[in-house]
């Protein structure tokens, strides 16, 4: 299902800061376990994600390093910063508050 | 449209040009790995790159995207402040290790294991009948700690000064004066303390006392005296060429001594080649 890009313009923060959650990831990795895990509604372009990695890091919410791969590749990874657990956990709490306001609106039987 | 062609659109809008060749690296790795995940799910080349760089999307809107992010003001204070980085630690790496310009220049004519180029007898920029030569030479054998500084004697030199009589048909005035470079270390934020030189005092092992006569070097007084200078200034180390007039120069030992103010300190140096008592 195609969603309406408002909807995730003003998430896309959150969801990158909560892919690094538990380990440093570079862009590709990232991209590809946001279609995995939205089971492919989050197919945002390729290309936008790095501004969006690089507004974070300029924000202090993540850092980033360069690490050469077997075969000679240099990546860059991202690790979360202490500024951006919390960023994400303030997040992750409004976005709760909102979904669940929404949810009991379009579904007030529930 | 190649992926050079995608990358150089996008990253043409980063006004910061110093920010561009990061940024089309990454892009760039990113394009690859994308390319290589889908060959490795079974794509030949050609598809897997048509692929992968429709995934990328639209360049100018990455690039506009990409412009809100690296901003020109960022990069350039960046680049000033490497530049005003660099520039600071060269000039400290002068004061530190040369003793800033003029003491860098005082310490080097005035040593004579480096020819002593200034006190030379035999130098041609010195006047033939207005000479200083060194007699003797030597180094301080102990350190003092006055509060925070800690004061030791670098060298010590025995010179012989030669001069022409005030008096017309005086002839030539000889007398010997003895030389001491004062190194003063201490915190860097601490000052050059280099008041100390009013109120050092020496003692030669003869027991002849010289006292600070706020005298001028080079000024033959009837008593004997101490007096000095400070020569070199740089962060925690200082430098105070002090000496003494109408001395002993053939003196096995002296004693520098300063008591002010509640702070105290004693330190004996000697010639090469004479015992300490």
């Amino acid at each position: 299902m195609k969603i309406d890009k408002s909807l995730l313009s003003g998430s896309t923060k959150m969801l990158i800061l909560s892919l690094l959650r538990d380990r440093d990831k570079y862009g590709y990795e990232m991209i590809s376990q946001l279609a995995l895990l939205s089971k492919n509604v989050f197919d945002m372009k390729e290309g936008t994600l790095y501004p969006v990695l690089h507004s974070l890091e300029s924000d202090g919410c993540v850092v980033s390093y360069d690490q050469k791969t077997e075969s000679g590749r240099l990546r860059r990874y991202y690790r979360l910063t202490d500024r951006g657990r919390l960023q994400l956990k303030e997040q992750t709490d409004q976005w709760e508050a909102f979904s669940g306001a929404v949810n009991m609106v379009l579904r007030p039987e529930n | 449209m190649s992926i050079y062609q995608w990358v150089s659109t996008a990253t043409g809008y980063i006004p910061f040009k110093g920010d561009r060749a990061e940024v089309s690296a990454e892009l760039h790795a990113h394009y690859e790995d994308h390319v290589d995940a889908l060959m490795a799910a079974g794509l030949d080349r050609q598809n897997a790159e048509l692929r992968a760089l429709e995934a990328m999307g639209d360049p100018d809107e990455t690039g506009r995207l990409l412009r809100k992010v690296h901003r020109p003001w960022l990069g350039l204070v960046w680049t000033l402040s490497r530049w005003a980085l660099g520039v600071a630690m060269a000039l400290c790496l002068i004061f530190w290790t040369g003793g800033g310009w003029y003491g860098a220049q005082r310490l080097c004519q005035g040593d004579p294991r480096n020819g002593g180029a200034f006190y030379s007898q035999n130098s041609p920029l010195f006047p033939e009948e207005d000479r200083m030569g060194f007699i003797l030479t030597g180094r301080g054998v102990e350190k003092a700690k006055a509060g925070s500084y800690t004061v030791s004697v670098e060298n010590v030199t025995a010179q012989r000064m030669i001069h022409p009589s005030d008096v017309p048909g005086g002839g030539n005035e000889t007398y010997d004066v003895v030389f001491f470079l004062i190194k003063i270390k201490g915190p860097v934020w601490l000052d050059f303390p280099e008041n100390i030189r009013w109120f050092i005092t020496a003692v030669d092992a003869g027991g002849s006392v010289y006292k600070n006569d706020l005298g001028v070097r080079g000024v033959k007084t009837s008593d004997r005296s101490i007096a000095g200078n400070p020569i070199a200034r740089r962060l925690g180390v200082h430098y105070l060429e002090m000496w003494l007039s109408n001395c002993d120069a053939g003196s096995e030992w002296y004693e520098l001594r300063y008591d002010h103010d509640g702070t105290s300190f004693a330190i004996r140096t000697r010639y090469e080649g004479h015992a300490v008592q």
